[in-house]
C-alpha cells in the first residue's frame, strides 16, 4: 500500500482526474473531500462488506418455496 | 438442454441459450460467472424466482423483482454499470433482488434493496450493482411491506 502523509487542506490527485482532500481532522475522525468524473463510482467499503455479508446470508438459509408462496398468496388476500 | 444441479430444485434442465454472465459481479462470490433464473417448479407463476449458480450447486438465492413488493423502488444505477452491461435500452433490462430468511423465519424475511442483480436479457449479462440512493438498505421487511 502506498502511504502519503497529508495534512488538512492539502489533498493527491489519482489518475490525473480524482482529487482527494483531507477536508478536517477532529480525533479519529477525518472529513475526506472527492472531486471526480461522473463515471467514478464511489461507496464507502463498508457497503461492499455489508452486501458481502448478506449475500451469504441470503444463500446459508434453507428454502421452501412453497412455504413462502403459501405465505404471499395469505398477504395478497388479506 | 443441459443438466444441473440445486440444492432447491434437485437436478433440472436448462436451456443453455438462458445461461447468464455475471463475470464474478456477486459480492463475496466473486470466482461464480454461470447463473440461470429459474421458476418455481410447483408454481411457475410464483414472484419467486432462483437465482442458480451452475458452477455450484449449493448457491441458490431466492429473488424477486423489487417493483413486485415495492412499486416506488428506485433504480437508480451507476452510469458504469449501464456501461458494462452493454444496456441500449430499458425494455431489455431486468431487476432482481435477493430475499434473506434467517432461521426459517418467514415472517421476517428481508429483501436486499441496495444491492440488486440487474440482467441484460439482449446480451444475458448480470451484475450486482449498488444502487446510487442513500435510501435503500440490504434489509427490508418483505411482508411487512406488502401487508400495507
Amino acid at each position: 500500500m502506498l502511504v502519503l502523509a497529508r495534512k488538512t487542506n492539502e489533498s493527491i490527485i489519482i489518475n490525473d482526474s480524482i482529487e482527494i482532500v483531507i477536508l478536517d481532522v477532529k480525533g479519529d475522525q477525518i472529513k475526506i473531500g472527492i472531486n471526480a468524473p461522473r463515471s467514478i463510482k464511489i461507496y464507502r467499503k463498508e457497503v461492499y462488506d455489508e452486501i458481502e455479508k448478506q449475500n451469504i446470508a441470503a444463500t446459508s438459509n434453507d428454502i421452501n418455496l412453497n412455504k413462502l408462496d403459501n405465505l404471499f398468496a395469505k398477504k395478497d388476500k388479506g | 438442454m443441459k443438466k444441473i444441479k440445486s440444492r432447491v430444485l434437485g437436478e433440472i434442465e436448462v436451456d443453455e441459450a438462458t445461461q447468464l454472465n455475471f463475470n464474478g459481479s456477486i459480492l463475496g462470490f466473486e470466482e461464480y460467472n454461470d447463473f440461470y433464473i429459474l421458476d418455481n417448479n410447483s408454481d411457475k407463476d410464483s414472484i419467486f424466482k432462483i437465482l442458480q449458480s451452475s458452477e455450484n450447486e449449493d448457491l441458490s438465492w431466492i429473488v424477486l423483482s423489487p417493483f413486485a413488493a415495492f412499486p416506488d423502488y428506485e433504480l437508480d444505477v451507476h452510469d458504469e454499470d449501464v456501461k458494462s452491461l452493454n444496456i441500449e435500452s430499458e425494455k431489455d433490462v431486468i431487476a432482481l433482488v435477493m430475499v434473506t430468511i434467517v432461521n426459517n423465519d418467514y415472517e421476517n424475511m428481508t429483501v436486499n434493496l441496495l444491492g440488486p442483480i440487474i440482467i441484460n436479457l439482449k446480451n444475458n449479462l448480470g451484475k450486482q450493482c449498488i444502487i446510487k440512493s442513500n435510501k435503500y438498505t440490504t434489509k427490508h421487511k418483505l411482508l411487512e411491506h406488502v401487508a400495507q
